[in-house]
């Protein structure tokens, strides 16, 4: 005798049947392969790469530690670095400093002020005076050159 | 007689390691054409997003392929799935339990079996299926696949044979009941 079979059980077997789609993913194989590729370590290749790169690694690590203490030592900046002179702003003639009286008005230099003004002689010898070209060995004491140690580099800024 | 060419010799080595990269990348290559279809209906079966369930495939053989695990693997299938089930419920989104829906019963007639089952009927058992408490489903998804037997299941699930074949059983009566009660309120309306 045939069992029968339960009609509602018959539609739950064919409801699960196509639960989860038989369907495939067409170059699901290739994506896969790809993101192991792109992932692929360098030990990939095998462990005589691997080797080598440790050793290539290893020799630029001991060549630079010399080249470390050499730059380490004190002194050694003076060799590299030869003493910088101090920069001044060249003098400038009177008639320039005029010309430039405006900005120097609104920064409240008195001397420029009253140059900008039209004010008399005085001031403007005054300003003559001060913008004679001086020579700086003639004024100033020779420069000592010291250690140095690495600091800030301070620039000044013209006008 | 001299050797005509003195590096012959030292090819040797060069060519097997290239020779063993090919190997081992062509075996890894057959590894995934052989499994990467069944890995993908797991993760389908769990995470119901194929999208999801791709990302799931890659991820599972990415881990695989890390540390060269798949070289020591004794039941590919088996692994592959425990590792694909794993992946996939993580990656699964949270979902609605126990939501009700609708359901116009003309195909649901007092013979069921006489009516054929459309699309929409279907699609209900479906989403009464995604509806049902997770330890019920995913014994009853993986067993849908036709791929796994019961004792695979359960290595996959880590649950004893007995336990997955009672929430089989349990899953199905839950169903049954759900379309029980349909037919009920098709025949009161």
């Amino acid at each position: 005798m045939k069992d029968e079979v339960d009609p509602l059980e018959s539609l739950i077997d064919r409801a699960l049947a196509s639960y989860t789609p038989r369907e495939t993913r067409p170059g699901l194989e290739y994506r896969i392969l790809a993101s192991v590729t792109a992932e692929r370590p360098f030990w990939f290749f095998g462990w005589r790469p691997a080797m080598a790169l440790a050793a290539a690694a290893l020799l630029l690590a001991l060549a630079a530690v010399p080249a470390w203490f050499r730059f380490m030592q004190p002194g050694a900046g003076e060799a590299r670095h030869p003493a910088v002179a101090v920069m001044e702003p060249p003098a400038r003639p009177l008639s320039e400093s005029a010309a430039v009286a405006g900005p120097a008005q609104r920064t409240g230099t008195p001397a420029a002020a009253s140059v900008a003004m039209g004010t008399g002689g005085l001031a403007r010898a005054k300003l003559e005076r001060r913008a004679q070209p001086v020579s700086r060995a003639a004024t100033e004491e020779p420069i000592e050159l010291k250690p140095i140690t690495i600091t800030p580099i301070h620039i000044r800024v013209l006008n | 007689m001299p050797d005509a060419n003195p590096i012959q010799g030292r090819e040797e080595p060069v060519r097997e390691e290239a020779n063993e990269g090919a190997s081992r990348a062509g075996s890894f290559a057959a590894l995934v054409e052989r499994h990467s279809q069944f890995v993908f209906r797991i993760a389908l079966a769990i995470t119901r997003q194929p999208s999801d369930a791709e990302d799931v495939v890659q991820e599972t053989f990415l881990q695989v392929y890390r540390g060269d695990r798949w070289k020591r693997i004794e039941d590919e299938r088996s692994y592959l799935a425990q590792v694909a089930w794993r992946l996939a419920v993580r990656q699964q989104m949270p979902r609605k339990q126990e939501q009700e829906l609708p359901l116009e019963l003309h195909s649901l007639q007092a013979n069921p079996e006489e009516s054929a089952m459309d699309r929409q009927l279907e699609n209900w058992l479906h989403e009464r299926i995604d509806a049902l408490p997770e330890k019920l489903r995913q014994p009853l998804a993986l067993l849908a696949l036709g791929d796994l037997k019961l004792v695979e299941i359960a290595g996959i699930l880590d649950l004893p044979e007995g336990t997955v074949r009672r929430r089989v059983h349990t899953a199905r009566q839950k169903l049954r009941q759900e379309l029980l009660e349909q037919r009920r309120k098709a025949d009161e309306g």
